[in-house]
């Protein structure tokens, strides 16, 4: 047994063997992804950025103005102000500081009203020159939402709002109004 | 045997040329002191002979945050304690919080809290390997490392939507159930890890330069390291069964079989087989859950506004760092009255003066890396 040893360690018998394995790893193919170029596809439950709902056949505001969201937040990144009374109540200002928000999804699960008026979106690319453009008022938000209803792949809450899975179709929808186009 | 017969050598030398002590400054931005940990030496030579740690550059006051937040709204805070095991972090909070009711956690939310807890010690764990072994010196196994922890966070990902900061659980169970995509990604990175362990071994276990950097350094007895309180893999490999999955068990832990590892000596190199055993167990207990996993509900009925009756309750898990625990004092509101963590970190951390005393000052830097601390708890 220790002579044995000591033949392996002349013969450099560990180094051989992790240079073997290191070796083996040079044809395999690279794990990275170049990413300007390369897109990665975020899953269906994915956190993105939060976008604000509108009913998909008559663009109608989802959001009731309860204030749960806001209620919900640990960080206080939501801002509300309601009008209205009863069931005409609606948020007619509506902010979310994105410089605070980190994304925990307690707002989307306090939404009350079905389908979800405030969910995760699947944008991650959110950059801004000026903190005031980080401090989304609600038009940017409905923004959001109409740039996810664009997006082709799997959405946990596609269903709801009569929007397909990439697996069941392809994007366009017979029903999709024209006037919801991308903001691109 | 190498390093006590170099400090002689040392001492000899220091005391012919008449050197005098030299106080240097390690941190906070040194690459090898994982985060902000300022750790100032007082060296003879290139041996320690006394160290003090400065920490508190990534304080946020947590604890004080949680006495203003109700306690839903401080699950996504817990996961900024151990940023590298999230739902770990999750799972301690929770199951304290639960333990102040009689809520009935059906068993399948029970087995994914394990089944994730697993996984988010194997990023651990991954992201320990990967620096530390790029502390002394071997840098293909932090690439390696890296490619599987990145599987682990996708895991995550498909199942509860974040990477890093991932909010897994809620009070009561889960807030939903897990996709079956996650299910099936799960069980094939069961079933491939193992032979990636077994490459990282191939690199390390038996290589030359680890055994000399890792043998016989920074060794702590089990009686000292009891004394000091350190808990998880650095007890283990002083030699002592002390596991909470196994002592006080939670989740789904009494009805997985696994085995607890411990080590002989207590120095560096046995706290990196009783990690690398760990790795190799955790998918052994990932693959039991798969298996035994049951249907039904994943949470039970809870009340809309969670308010927790008067009281105090400790309750701590085996996070992947050690004990984490939280102490909770309930005045009856929604809102607790203290909060109170126990990081793994910070008492493990209490060890590295006794750990590095005696030794060589390269040797600071792989037995920091060996406690494996993670400043975002010990500073919280």
């Amino acid at each position: 047994m220790e002579f044995t040893r000591g033949i392996q360690k002349f013969f450099l018998w560990d180094i051989v063997k992790g240079m073997s394995a290191t070796l083996r790893h040079m044809f395999k193919k690279p794990v990275t992804l170049q990413y300007p170029t390369e897109r990665w596809e975020p899953p269906e439950r994915f956190r993105g950025f939060l976008g604000l709902t509108r009913d998909f056949k008559t663009g109608e505001e989802l959001c009731i103005g309860c204030l749960n969201c806001e209620k919900a937040c640990p960080v206080d990144c939501i801002t509300i102000v309601t009008a209205g009374k009863g069931r005409e109540m609606y948020a007619k200002e509506f902010y979310i500081d994105y410089m605070r928000c980190m994304y925990c999804g307690l707002c989307t699960e306090a939404c009350p009203t079905t389908p979800k008026s405030i969910v995760h979106t699947h944008q991650y690319e959110t950059p801004g020159y000026f903190r005031d453009d980080l401090v989304y008022e609600k038009e940017r938000l409905y923004d959001v939402w109409e740039k996810e209803v664009n997006y082709t792949g799997p959405r946990p809450w596609g269903k709801l709002f009569g929007l397909r899975n990439q697996e069941a179709d392809t994007r366009p929808e017979p029903e999709a109004p024209a006037e919801t186009a991308p903001a691109e | 045997m190498v390093g006590v017969a170099n400090v002689s050598r040392i001492e000899q030398q220091s005391t012919l040329h008449g050197t005098e002590e030299l106080v240097i400054n390690m941190g906070p931005q040194h690459p090898s002191t994982h985060g902000v940990l300022r750790v100032i030496l007082k060296l003879d030579g290139e041996t320690v002979n006394d160290l003090d740690c400065d920490i508190g550059y990534l304080h946020r006051g947590t604890e004080k945050i949680g006495e203003n937040i109700n306690y839903t709204m401080f699950i996504p805070y817990t996961d900024r304690l151990d940023y590298i095991a999230a739902p770990s972090n999750n799972l301690a909070w929770v199951t304290a919080v639960e333990k102040f009711f009689d809520w009935e956690i059906p068993m399948r939310a029970q087995y994914i809290r394990s089944m994730v807890g697993e996984l988010s010690r194997i990023a651990s764990h991954l992201l320990w390997l990967a620096t530390h072994a790029l502390d002394i010196g071997a840098m293909t196994v932090f690439l390696w490392c890296f490619r599987e922890r990145e599987m682990v966070l996708d895991l995550f990902e498909t199942a509860f939507g974040g990477r890093l900061t991932v909010n897994a659980f809620r009070l009561g169970g889960l807030h939903e159930d897990v996709p079956d995509k996650f299910l099936q990604l799960t069980q094939e990175f069961a079933d491939i890890f193992p032979s990636r362990v077994d490459d990282y071994e191939t690199l390390l276990t038996n290589n030359r330069i680890w055994l000399q950097r890792t043998r016989d350094v920074g060794i702590i007895s089990a009686e000292d390291a009891m004394d000091l309180g350190l808990t998880g893999p650095i007890i283990r490999g002083s030699g002592v069964k002390w596991d909470l999955r196994r002592a006080k068990p939670y989740a789904a832990y009494p009805y997985l079989d696994f085995v607890v590892p411990i080590g002989e000596n207590g120095d560096i190199y046995d706290r990196y087989l009783v990690r690398i055993e760990e790795l190799r167990q955790s998918i052994y207990i990932i693959q039991q859950c798969l298996e035994q996993l049951p249907g039904g509900p994943v949470s039970c009925k809870t009340p809309r506004t969670i308010k927790p009756p008067e009281g105090e309750i400790y309750h701590s898990i085996e996070n992947p760092k050690g004990e984490f625990g939280f102490y909770i004092v309930s005045d009856g509101t929604t809102t607790p009255y203290r909060v109170r963590i126990r990081p793994p970190s910070f008492i493990n951390l209490g060890g590295l003066k006794k750990l590095c005393v005696g030794q060589l000052v390269a040797d600071v830097v792989a037995i920091i890396g060996s406690i494996d601390i993670v400043l975002g708890e010990c500073d919280r």
